[in-house]
């Protein structure tokens, strides 16, 4: 009883949140195809694009995740209802996750396809930095109520580790492209931890 | 009065407060450090002073052949229309490259198509003992060639005939040739007299603000759509919209006040830290005559433009379609400027994003200074067009022009359901 409730939320939400946040998604997925060469790329110029331009995908995912309730009828409606807001938000989560991972690696076998050296290590390192700077944007607008402020959050922390490069330590975005894999950990970390306070502030808000 | 209202609306609202934060924090992080020291007077003997671009035959030569070489053997070529480009050529054009690559260095076609040991530089990618991987750097591997005796005027034809056949602006146009492949080391006498001209009355001035304009600018030419479409997503909220509608104020009037309010608005920490520089250079140059008019001027015209072009882009594509729309937009345009420019020398006429990232380079930026001129007016006439336009768009969705096509698709949307349900029954 409880699954088939689930699976009606999430089928709900896919009808009437996910389209266009997936769409913008696809879209910056296309643009990457057109942007970025994807024929027999190294190591490290196969990273370029995956950490440069994919990480917006998780951007464009996750920081509208509460956009619905940003409109104050709908939020108390969605609170009004039994089932916890929370279980809510994490169906919302999962489905983008999905959609993410799937992006990603649709991008990585058009590279592999390319004789691109790829490695399992780049999807997974992609698919973290998008995560993360979904993150990003998903935590700034919980905080703030406001999904443009998460959007922005996004830009900022994007510029931050476009001028400072190597300076943001663990937590720089292009690691991969500068040659270091294993700190995607740390990112991995951050964006659990971002969603969670996020989401719980969201949760709180009044 | 209307104008006041929307002051105090973005004043007291969280986005001016970050946007406020964003461009303090611009300002002090990337220009602090120009403006602890002056510019020190280069020394005789030192060992780097820089490089400089100087048309230099027999340096751009070499280095555009083997750019040429390279891409030809790699089998695409890069090209910049708007944004990075890969151009396949078709068989004769591909024939005709390899003559004139042929005419550069003495290979014939079917030794450069017969050369299979090519390798591009790059990293290659193995494992250490714990599994981590380890990125190891190789050179390129080219064929053995030697450049033909041609002349810089042939040269320069057979690169402008490249460029033709890649569709343009490629490394090999004529008006980028120079700056990609001739960049020397700067000498003594050219550093010193580089530092001479900047330090004039009527350059110093404008030698900070081109650097301070550099910086702001990659932030002025995105965080405005922001604001834009918060204040849109505010009117929603409050479920404004109505209301606003339903009012007796003309459609111009009541966008075109929105619109300068937010303009002004925007403005206000930029003028503050200008202002904040200009008192900080003139603390480092005390006893030096620095005419700040014409600097203010350039300023105004290079800045502004950023401000008044987002923001009605902004406007326009959140009236027509939705402000996530016109974030996305903005952000994917931002960005595509952003990968194109360089740090110095990029200025050309459609660029969003104008770079000077250097104090000195009056040279460079006088060289560029009618694209400059150009491609600020061409910003200024954008936002008037999407000022024009959203006003149009305001005033339709007033009279229920969009409502309608709402409707309408409501209706689209019922009789397929209805067919379902016959189809079921």
């Amino acid at each position: 009883m409880r699954a088939k409730i689930y699976l009606e939320i999430a089928k709900t939400n896919l009808r009437h949140n996910f389209l266009l946040p997936f769409a913008a998604a696809v879209g910056i997925l296309l643009l990457a195809g057109l942007l970025y060469g994807t024929t027999a790329l190294d190591a490290i110029e196969t990273a370029k694009p995956l950490e440069f331009f994919l990480c917006f995908i998780g951007a464009a995912l996750l920081t509208p995740l509460f956009l619905p309730e940003q409109d104050k009828d709908i939020r108390d409606v969605v609170l009004s209802k039994k089932v916890n807001y929370g279980i809510v938000c994490v169906i919302r989560l999962f489905y983008n996750l999905v959609a993410l991972i799937l992006l990603v690696a649709a991008f990585g076998l058009k590279m592999y396809l390319g004789e691109c050296v790829i490695t399992w290590t780049h999807i997974w390192g992609a698919v973290v930095t998008a995560l993360f700077l979904g993150a990003i944007g998903l935590f700034a607008a919980g905080i703030s109520g406001n999904v443009v402020i998460g959007f922005m959050a996004v830009i900022l922390f994007y510029l931050a580790n476009y001028g400072l490069k190597g300076k943001m330590g663990v937590f720089c975005l292009f690691s991969m492209s500068f040659g270091q894999m294993g700190q995607k950990w740390w990112l991995l970390l951050g964006a659990a931890l971002l969603i969670a306070a996020g989401t719980y502030r969201q949760m709180r808000a009044k | 009065m209307l104008i006041v209202k929307e002051w105090k609306k973005i004043v007291f609202s969280l986005m001016f407060v970050l946007y406020v934060a964003v461009t303090v924090a611009m300002y002090y992080t990337q220009l602090g450090g120009e403006l602890h020291t002056p510019e020190p007077e280069p020394a005789p003997g030192m060992s780097d002073y820089g490089t400089e671009v100087k048309e230099d035959a027999a340096v751009i030569m070499p280095a555009a052949t083997e750019e040429l070489l390279r891409e030809y053997l790699m089998g695409y070529y890069v090209t910049y229309p708007f944004f990075y480009k890969e151009v396949k050529l078709k068989e004769n054009d591909e024939a005709r490259m390899a003559e004139i690559l042929g005419e550069l260095t003495g290979l014939s076609r079917e030794e450069l198509d017969g050369y299979t040991d090519f390798r591009d530089s790059g990293y290659d990618i193995t494992s250490d003992e714990n599994g981590n991987p380890v990125y190891t750097y190789r050179g390129a591997v080219y064929p053995e060639y030697e450049m033909q005796p041609v002349t810089y005027e042939h040269f320069r034809e057979l690169m402008g005939e490249v460029d033709g056949m890649l569709g343009g602006n490629s490394s090999y146009a004529l008006k980028s040739l120079v700056n990609t492949f001739s960049r020397v080391p700067k000498t003594y006498e050219t550093a010193l007299a580089e530092y001479q001209t900047m330090m004039q009355p009527a350059n110093l001035g404008k030698a900070y603000t081109r650097l301070y304009c550099d910086y702001m600018g990659i932030i002025l030419a995105v965080i405005p759509v922001f604001a834009a479409a918060f204040l849109w997503m505010a009117d929603k909220r409050a479920h404004m919209q109505a209301l606003v509608y339903s009012r007796k104020i003309s459609s111009v009037k009541l966008v075109c006040i929105r619109y300068f309010a937010l303009v002004s608005v925007m403005m206000l920490p930029v003028v503050l830290t200008y202002l904040h520089m200009i008192v900080k250079v003139e603390g480092l140059y005390p006893g030096q005559s620095i005419s700040w008019l014409p600097a203010i001027g350039l300023g105004l015209y290079w800045l502004l433009p950023y401000v008044l072009s987002v923001t009605a882009v902004a406007v326009f594509l959140s009236e027509l379609i939705g402000p996530m729309f016109a974030i996305f937009v903005q952000c994917i345009w931002w960005f595509l400027s952003l990968q194109e420019s360089q740090l110095v020398g990029s200025i050309t006429r459609w660029v969003l994003l104008l770079r000077h990232n250097r104090l000195g380079g009056e040279e460079i930026f006088a060289r560029q200074f009618g694209d400059f001129l150009w491609n600020r007016g061409f910003y200024l006439v954008l936002s008037a067009v999407c000022l024009m336009l959203a006003v149009l768009v305001f005033d339709k969705k007033r009279g229920g022009a969009f409502a309608r096509k709402e409707r309408w698709s409501v209706a689209c949307k019922n009789i397929f359901r209805n067919r379902k349900n016959k189809s079921a029954a």
